[in-house]
């Protein structure tokens, strides 16, 4: 062995001879390393396609389920932010999982790809690369953040009642970190692509089953839901004005950024210089994660519970009330917009009823929905569905929307008939639906028409076999009635939306036959507003309310003003209204009678219990 | 080149500053009894070597310990028992070996690449990962590596297109940026075309800053061609250092050339004229000897032509 003998030869180094040493001096710190790493691969993470997928497909849901659509009235036509937010993040969850696993491969790179033996000789040490993997999470956090921007004030244009709240789009921000947090924790430990997968596609499921607001074929125990990252709350309390959502804001929010430490802790653990610092943050991160799931599966509290209840029960006990062109309009207060667009079809009624008294109609906001999605509602005591029995709670605010359609008397500071109106409104192309139905309900105050119905339970044994039972709310029909033409043409001439609407409604395809006594009638089911019954007219009602609209307006008044008091008797007839008009009496077509009946051992038909004429 | 032959303890506590002055009159790596196993395999077996500044061959077969060497001086690896010193600094301490590594450039044998990458975010990256944070020394840096090795017309192209010998190049890019004292390249020329080899050859004789350059490889004439020095590592333990010179010194008066096949050849082949080349103990008098090479004193050192194994 000749080790250690002398080697004599000229240095043969060309060119700059400063350059290596020069950089040696000239380089950045520790953390400049670190932010400059983590901010390549940020714009890495934001040109990846699974992020920018899923951006994609939150995008698209954000359009799918906040758009309005023509005829989605009276369907929830209205967006409310104290739903629409939720809805919002629940959107980001798609982008959350590109991020879990663009995160994963990310941090899993250097591995997967065989250069972490190379790595290992750079400067940057492990704890630096992985740290700035963990802040290259600011790639799509900025494109989470132009989301929810750019969703927000899409939605806010549609238009939207109520304000997002800052802690909801917050908790999107923490949901987006959550996912590449925990990709970048997978990545340190399991570098195989299929690990982000599969744990994408497990939580993906949960997840997807926990905002779906049906279905739900995973089953949680009631409660842990809350625990995991996201819970659709929009279809728990979509149409509760200014309620807040069944579990403490803070707490979640304290629960998802407890879960992000422990996952940042996780990614941290296997190049942290210092562990005990870790641990340390890991025992605090376990802490506030453990304190926040407590906190919220303890439920919604008694108090927060009996106030739900009495925003719905007890409107007046939280509603605001304003005089609009002496009619009174009382609402909940996020719907303080909408008052002037309800006053618009009211007064479109009222302009034309003569020595009309405005002071004596006061339009009340109803909250006509339901408890719904089970099983979520578990912790909050309010369901009336979903397996278990119904708390105290459900039941009386049940029973009071079960009474609100046919009790006039019920809430106290109603006109009489009442006119309601309830939290859908329309915008756009279902603007006119809207309109058409709280004029309506006006014109039945107007000319002394029920707004509620009557309550039937019936057992109907159906011819050929079988049965049905249940109960219902009928609504009278005028039949022969002046009024009933008279109601129809004041609404449908309320606004010009309304008339188109009114057009579409009297269709021949919307007709009818309904059993009026023991007489078949054919009549034409005009919606009102909110849970009122609305108006079942003749097929002749509103054939001449149609004429009527042909007419001049001024030549119809003329006509009513004359002899108002009389034309709102019963006894009036639509044969004298069209004499006086001097048009032809439109013909009432024979109604067919229409009652189940069973073929085989399959049955046809909805049996709907004979209602009476309006007296 | 400094000279190599340094004996002497190493001070592993001196200060950083200290030790970074005395590798510019002292050796530049120096090696100490180092032994490392893989199990009950003896990777290195209480290797000894002083190395200054110049290029250094490192050659040996397979399986003989280069590239657990390579390893070791890259702070890779560490070694079961002996000690180093590395630009003055030590590698079993974290803070002179993070000097280290701001000093070090290496080319691992077996290099992965993200493939989705581009050769300029890739180099980048790999910038960055080396402490360049100014933006502009280091692009100016990336567009000096890339016009050394090359690649500056491929830049913008995806790994996964890039040749065998590209990626390689590429590989050889990267442990370039920088400009480091201590080049580490682990058979950096495998894949690479004849006139790539010899471009590299070029490349390794214009690097900037007189760096140590170990250069691990089975090809004896780029050793040759490129390294004042030369060491042969076999079965983990260095039975050769010195010049190629020396290399070839080895196998003089073993070399000759005769018409037929020698039958005390222990290695024989046809040349090129049809004649054949010996090597072996012991030429038969009146034999047409031929000056060595150093390809010839290896296969005498490494016992492929009739050596021991052992220096003769």
């Amino acid at each position: 062995m000749t080790g250690g003998s002398a080697l004599n030869a000229p240095s043969r180094a060309v060119g700059d001879a400063s350059a290596g040493r020069g950089l040696a001096n000239l380089r950045g710190t520790g953390r400049s390393v670190l932010m400059l790493a983590g901010w390549r691969e940020a714009r890495w993470l934001m040109r990846s396609p699974l992020v920018l997928g899923g951006l994609a497909v939150s995008v698209w849901l954000v359009w799918l389920n906040n758009r309005i659509r023509p005829g989605d009235f009276p369907e929830p036509a209205t967006i409310f932010w104290w739903a629409a937010d939720v809805n919002v993040v629940a959107c980001l969850l798609p982008t959350t999982g590109g991020a879990l696993l663009a995160a994963q491969l990310a941090a899993g790179r250097s591995r997967r790809d065989g250069m972490e033996h190379l790595y290992r000789t750079y400067p940057a040490s492990a704890a630096t690369r992985s740290g700035a993997h963990l802040l290259s999470l600011a790639g799509p956090l900025i494109l989470a953040v132009v989301f929810i921007v750019a969703a927000v004030a899409w939605v806010a244009a549609q238009p939207a009642i109520g304000q997002p709240r800052w802690w909801v789009l917050a908790a999107g921000l923490l949901l987006v970190a959550l996912g590449g947090v925990l990709g970048t924790a997978l990545g340190s430990w399991l570098r195989h692509p299929m690990t982000g997968i599969l744990v994408a596609l497990a939580l993906g499921l949960i997840e997807i089953d926990l905002v779906l607001t049906y279905s739900n074929p995973i089953h949680l125990a009631g409660g842990i839901e809350w625990l995991f990252p996201w819970v659709d709350t929009a279809g728990v309390l979509t149409a509760l004005p200014g309620l807040t959502v069944p579990y403490p804001p803070p707490a979640h929010l304290a629960e998802l950024a407890g879960l992000i430490a422990l996952a940042g802790v996780a990614a941290l653990w296997p190049v942290a210089a210092s562990r005990r610092a870790v641990a340390t943050i890991a025992v605090a991160a376990l802490a506030i994660t453990g304190w926040s799931g407590w906190d919220q599966v303890q439920g919604v509290s008694t108090k927060t519970q009996a106030a739900m209840a009495s925003q719905v029960i007890l409107p007046g006990s939280v509603q605001r009330c304003q005089l609009i062109d002496g009619v009174r309009y009382c609402y909940y207060p996020a719907f303080a917009p909408l008052a002037r667009q309800w006053a618009d079809a009211v007064d479109g009624v009222l302009a034309r009823v003569p020595g009309a008294a405005r002071t004596a109609l006061t339009v009340r906001q109803v909250w006509d929905g339901n408890f719904f999605v089970p099983p979520l509602l578990a912790p909050t005591g309010l369901t009336s569905n979903g397996g278990g029995a119904p708390s105290k709670l459900a039941t009386t605010v049940s029973n009071f929307q079960g009474a609100l359609s046919k009790d006039p008397r019920l809430i106290i500071g109603s006109s009489m008939p009442p006119v309601y109106t309830d939290a859908n409104w329309g915008t756009g192309s279902t603007l006119g639906a809207a309109q058409l139905a709280l004029a309506i309900s006006a014109a039945e105050w107007a000319t002394g028409l029920p707004t509620t119905g009557r309550a039937v339970s019936y057992n109907y044994a159906i011819p050929g076999g079988g049965s049905t039972s249940g109960t219902a709310v009928l609504a009278c029909v005028p039949v022969g009635q002046a009024r009933a033409a008279i109601a129809a043409w004041l609404a449908a001439g309320a606004t010009p939306a309304a008339r188109s609407a009114f057009v579409s409604s009297a269709a021949p395809g919307a007709v009818v036959s309904t059993q009026v006594g023991r007489d078949w009638v054919a009549t034409v089911q005009l919606a009102g507003s909110g849970p009122s019954v609305g108006l079942n007219a003749t097929v002749q009602a509103v054939a001449l309310a149609r004429r009527m609209l042909r007419l001049p307006a001024r030549q119809v008044e003329s006509v009513l003003a004359r002899r108002w008091e009389s034309w709102l008797r019963p006894a009036a007839t639509t044969a004298e209204l069209a004499s006086a008009l001097a048009v032809p009496l439109p013909r009432q077509p024979v109604a067919r009678p229409s009652l189940p009946y069973t073929r085989g051992s399959a049955t046809y038909g909805i049996y709907t219990p004979p209602t009476q004429t309006c007296g | 080149m400094k000279a190599l032959a340094r004996p002497g303890a190493l001070d592993g506590s001196a200060a950083a500053s200290a030790a970074k002055e005395r590798t510019d009159s002292g050796p530049v790596l120096r090696i100490e009894h180092v032994t490392r196993r893989y199990g009950r395999t003896v990777a290195l077996d209480n290797v000894s070597l002083e190395l200054g500044r110049g290029i250094v061959g490192l050659l040996g077969p397979n399986g003989a310990g280069k590239t657990t060497l390579l390893s070791i001086l890259a702070t890779v690896a560490s070694p079961d028992a002996g000690r180093l010193s590395v630009l003055g600094y030590d590698p079993a301490l974290a803070s002179e070996r993070l000097e280290i590594r701001r000093r070090l450039g290496y080319l691992p044998q077996d290099l992965g690449y993200h493939r989705h990458f581009t050769v300029s975010a890739f180099l980048d990256y790999v910038a960055i990962l080396k402490e360049l944070t100014d933006s502009r020394i280091r692009h100016a840096e990336l567009a000096r590596v890339l016009a050394s090795t090359d690649l500056t017309a491929l830049a913008g192209k995806r790994i996964r297109t890039l040749s065998g010998g590209m990626r390689r190049r590429l590989g050889l890019a990267q442990a370039l940026l920088g400009s480091p004292d201590l080049l580490v390249l682990d058979e950096p020329v495998s894949g690479l075309d004849p006139e790539q080899r010899l471009r590299f050859r070029e490349l390794l004789s214009q690097l900037p800053g007189d760096p140590v350059v170990l250069l691990a490889t089975h090809q004896v004439e780029d050793v040759t061609a490129v390294c004042s020095a030369v060491v042969v590592l076999l079965a983990g333990r260095v039975r050769f250092a010195g010049t190629p010179a020396e290399l070839a010194d080895l196998a003089s008066g073993r070399v000759w050339l005769s018409p037929e096949r020698h039958a005390g050849a222990e290695l024989s082949w046809r040349a090129g004229d049809g004649r054949w080349r010996n090597i072996g103990p012991l030429p038969p008098a009146g034999a047409d000897m031929v000056t060595p090479t150093a390809e010839d004193g290896y296969l005498v050192l490494s016992g492929a032509a009739g050596g021991n194994g052992a220096h003769p």
